[in-house]
């Protein structure tokens, strides 16, 4: 049975997913190759933001119209134990009344930059099997989330009225990677004054988008519409541009280099450091020992080999 | 103080003997009470400096009320005694009621089912397998008569333990009474209605924050106008403690949310004086004895001073916090079960020595089944006891002076004033519910219990420490299946039978009033015109949508 | 080693969720993956969210006296989808005779009140139906 059959499966699709998730490149470049090229929309904001109600009433709208929906949501680890509570779904419920929407809850598994190594690769797995518009629901703890960046079409990025910019904007240096800035909560504070200042801030950016700026009550319904058309105006505009395109490099650039990544960190966190530590000190040269690591990435540490 | 020089010294002196005397023998543990209060070794007159009679205690019925809302308090008159019934359909449950009252009780206290408690019609797929199982199912006006035949509702008072629509749960009491030639102004009795630790702690809502409070406000105003006999809310401390909060929580989030229900109902025009008086608060009796006695001092204590501060009532009455206590549901064990009438024993002690109002002692096999007959006496027998028999009863307040119980009292205002202070910069309780402040300080806390228990540090005798190898003995109450099979061809008979025109003009009638008038006439009209309680609620989640709560662990 | 999955869910109307959030952070300690869905799930949506995350365990909280209608749906489910990988597990108020009901049913473990986590995750790890 070849792999797009197999995907049609949600079971089996969901087990690839583990698959994937616990470092089975094969299984990830076999995925690669059967990508159909799903308008890929990250959304990112601050806890209590209003994140998992935004993609939810999305994609009920979104479901009505007939499109096949994929959600991913992460959230963090435990630095102490690795494990983690997934909560998104809580607030995603109402979306168990439609067959064509897969949800996985994924951890960061330790990383950091608000998506897990894998994530990507998941992205991957739900646009091969045919859901053409795929959410990623970042942490949204909000250092330096914007990982995002590199895989997602379209990024929206979630204001609310009632916390402060500090909080929301310089923190997270959200300021430069949005599409379409969402003041969502709209009923709870003073969301015009928000919407005057994002507008005068938010500059053309170089690829000669302007970014957007709308006003919700996600929960209430209030703004969803306009949100659809601000995505369809941007999905035109990625497609026109060849962004598209770029994107797609983007995203597959970002896998590359999580994949090194996951494993360079596997064994920094490894007692091998430890003697390399003796060594440097005991004089050994930096030079040698750097190289030593990152060939031991491409050894014993490759392929889906975890330690 | 007098003589402060000479305590000090004392002081210094004991300090000597303590260290010789922990040299030879160490403190067995650190000591805290339940609520993780760091305690001292003894306390003194140098703890209470600042304490002043009049200030902080007075004489029992004067403000602040510390000492108690009577002058006599159980000299005139005990403290209710009260327990709770209500399982399967309403016929069922008629049956258990005339049976209580043949017993003599005056006070009846109804349970419903979950999917009565979330407005759910019996016959709504939600519900399936939930029928009658932690209390009566009640959908309709038909059966809320059938519940009360034969009872006369002039005469009793009925207290229903009911939050989400509390308000037409209300409104089919009124009618069932009128129905019996009782009139509205005299019925008598409690609707829980308390819905903002709904939020925070029991989790039995149905709409957003914001128009629940606004329905809760309209019960207040009417009853005040319409009903005043009836207690339109009951303030509960008591979910939320269960959930796991300590007792500062419980006592500071209850407060706040009683302050919020003040506040909004003068904000609607009400005069303080017409519905302070008839305000009522629900608390839980846990295991840490000083502790309790001291959380019921202080909460008298803060809510006559901030409702006199932030009101200024005229009548003494609206300052008395008056409250019905139940002993603590989580403090009980599967295991070894005899040992709970222990534990029940010494929390209903606690209640009374803190002057409640009225008392539900729990029985040994409570927390997990409907109680056998045999345990369910020997908890009324408990109450008994300590009223007849122990002493307890004879003088008022009998701790207030000890140096610890008012060290106490204090710290626990001090540490309530600090949650004010917090949920002040909040925005408010709404804002702070929200948010999910309140459920993540439960929820902190319940796992910070569960972690001193899984290492030891808190003993549950019987759990994890007394071991005995032992078969769990539950009970079974199994609800037969015709009872569900008869309500609900009574209610498919009741939806057959009427007008769907007059129907569908009442509920609209409702909701286009939802957010501007007070609904409770709307609702009895919905009832009137046959409308079921799920057809009602229903109607209102189309208007205000339904609540879903932050994701807090 | 891979991480093991672990959906936590009350079925049912019951909104007692303490024990639940407690146990739920607890395994996160004990470095499992917790899925929680919170309150209010239907069989439905529980069957769904085990595919959909693919998880080792679904474990059940029932306090409301209504254990042995939604552990013989989420069963029942879990066969319909071909289900046999996964472990199913409860807790809550279940008297004995329930309990040994439920056992035959197929639910591989039912754990009382006061039942220590310690317990809980030493069964899901000595139990799991996956290699690890």
């Amino acid at each position: 049975m070849n792999i797009e059959e197999i995907l049609l499966d949600k079971k089996e699709m969901s087990k690839i997913m583990t698959r994937i998730e616990n470092g089975d490149e094969d299984l990830s470049s076999e995925i690669l190759k059967h990508i159909k090229g799903a308008r890929i929309i990250g959304v990112t904001g601050v806890p209590g933001s209003g994140k998992s109600t935004l993609i939810t009433k999305l994609s009920s709208r979104l479901l009505e119209k007939g499109h096949r929906i994929g959600i991913i949501g992460v959230d963090p680890s435990s630095p102490f134990s690795g494990g983690a509570v997934l909560g998104d779904r809580v607030r995603m419920k109402d979306l168990n009344r439609f067959e064509n929407v897969f949800i996985r809850s994924i951890s960061t598994r330790g990383k950091i930059g608000g998506l897990s190594y894998y994530t990507a690769d998941l992205v991957n797995v739900l646009d091969a099997a045919g859901y053409d518009t795929i959410f990623i629901e970042t942490v949204g703890t909000g250092q330096d989330e914007v990982d995002v960046f590199n895989i997602a079409h379209t990024i929206i990025v979630l204001q609310v009225p009632t916390l402060g910019d500090e909080v929301q904007i310089i923190k997270a240096g959200q300021l430069e990677i949005g599409d379409i800035y969402i003041v969502n909560k709209a009923d709870q504070g003073p969301a015009d004054e928000k919407i005057k200042e994002l507008n005068l801030i938010l500059k053309k950016r170089e690829n000669g988008w302007q970014p957007l700026v709308i006003k919700t009550v996600a929960v209430k319904n209030v703004g969803i519409e306009e949100i659809i058309n601000a995505l369809d105006e941007h999905w035109n505009f990625v497609k026109e541009t060849g962004l598209f395109k770029r994107k797609i490099n983007s995203r597959i650039k970002y896998m590359l280099k999580q994949h090194a990544l996951e494993k360079l960190d596997k064994i920094m966190e490894s007692e091998v450091v430890d003697s390399y530590a003796e060594q440097i000190i005991k004089g050994r040269n930096m030079h040698e020992i750097v190289n030593e690591i990152i060939n031991k990435v491409g050894g014993e540490y490759g392929k889906g080999g975890i330690v | 103080m007098e003589k402060e020089e000479l305590y000090k010294e004392k002081l210094e002196e004991w300090k000597k003997i303590y260290k010789k005397s922990i040299e030879s023998m160490p403190e067995r543990q650190e000591f805290k009470t339940l609520s993780g209060i760091d305690l001292n070794i003894f306390y003194s007159p140098l703890e209470l400096k600042n304490f002043d009679y009049f200030e902080n205690l007075g004489n029992p019925g004067q403000y602040p009320f510390t000492r108690g809302i009577h002058p006599t308090m159980y000299r005139s008159r005990l403290w209710t005694f009260r327990e709770f019934s209500g399982f399967g359909d309403a016929i069922e449950t008629n049956r258990r009621l005339k049976y209580l009252i043949e017993h003599g009780e005056t006070g009846l206290s109804i349970a419903f089912d979950y999917p009565t408690l979330l407005g759910l019609d019996s016959d709504d797929p939600l519900t399936k397998g939930e029928f009658g199982k932690a209390g009566v199912a009640i959908n309709t006006l038909e059966d809320m008569q059938l519940m009360f035949k034969d009872i006369p509702l002039r005469d009793i008072s009925t207290s229903m333990t009911i939050n989400g629509p509390a308000a037409i749960l209300w409104g089919l009491y009124i009618l069932a009474g009128e129905s019996q030639g009782a009139r509205r102004n005299g019925l008598r009795g409690t609707i829980q209605n308390d819905i903002l630790k709904e939020y925070m702690a029991q989790k039995s809502f149905i709409f957003p924050p914001e128009p629940s409070l606004k329905l809760v406000i309209d019960t207040i105003e009417f009853g005040s106008k319409e009903l005043p006999l009836w207690n339109p809310i009951s303030i509960s401390g008591y979910h939320i403690r269960e959930a796991g909060a300590t007792a500062i929580q419980e006592l500071a989030f209850t407060l706040a949310n009683g302050l919020t229900y003040v506040e909004k109902s003068v904000e609607r025009g009400l005069d303080v004086d017409d519905f302070a008086p008839r305000l009522s608060f629900f608390f839980d009796a846990h295991i840490d004895f000083f502790e309790e006695i001291a959380k019921f001092r202080a909460a008298r204590r803060i809510w006559a001073r901030e409702i006199k501060r932030r009101f200024s009532p005229r009548k003494e009455r609206s300052l008395w916090l008056r409250f019905h206590t139940q002993t603590a549901g989580v403090s009980l064990t599967a295991q070894q079960p005899e040992n709970n009438i222990i534990r029940t024993a010494i929390e209903a002690m606690a209640a009374v020595l803190g002057g409640t109002q009225s008392l539900h002692t729990n029985s040994m096999d409570e927390a997990w089944a409907l109680p056998t007959e045999k345990a369910v006496m020997i908890a009324l027998r408990t109450q008994q006891i300590i009223a007849e028999e122990s002493g307890i009863p004879n003088v008022v307040d009998p701790l207030g002076g000890s140096y610890y119980m008012e060290w106490l009292t204090d710290k626990i205002e001090d540490e309530v004033y600090k949650y004010f202070d917090k949920i002040d910069n909040l925005g408010g309780v709404i804002k702070g519910i929200r948010s999910g402040f309140f459920q993540r300080e439960i929820a902190e806390s319940a796992y910070r219990f569960q972690r001193d228990l899984e290492e030891n540090k808190r003993v549950l005798v019987g759990v994890n420490k007394y071991k005995i190898d032992e078969k769990l003995e539950i009970p079974i109450l199994r609800i037969p299946d015709e009872l569900e099979d008869r309500h609900l061809r009574r209610l498919k008979n009741y939806k057959s039978n009427r007008d769907m025109e007059k129907v569908n003009f009442a509920l609209k009638e409702m909701q286009k009033n939802a957010d501007e008038k007070n609904l409770m006439p709307y609702i009895i009209d919905s009832i009137k015109a046959k409308a079921t309680l799920g057809e009602i609620v229903k109607a209102l989640k189309d208007v205000w949508g339904e609540y879903i709560e932050p994701v807090i662990y | 080693m891979r991480k093991i999955r672990v959906l936590i869910a009350k079925p049912g109307l019951d909104g007692h969720d303490r024990g639940a959030k407690v146990l739920a952070r607890s395994l996160m300690d004990e470095g499992f993956e917790v899925i929680y869905t919170g309150i209010h799930q239907t069989a439905e949506d529980i069957v769904r969210t085990a595919i959909e995350e693919d998880v080792d365990v679904i474990g059940l909280s029932v306090l409301s006296g209504a254990h042995m209608y939604h552990f013989r749906r989420v069963l029942e489910l879990m066969k319909e989808n071909g289900i046999n990988d996964v472990l199913l597990i409860g807790g809550g108020i279940v008297p004995e005779e329930d309990k040994e009901n439920l056992i035959k049913m197929g639910v591989d473990a039912i754990f009382n009140p006061g039942t220590s986590i310690q317990e809980i995750s030493d069964f899901i790890r000595k139990n799991l139906r996956r290699p690890l």
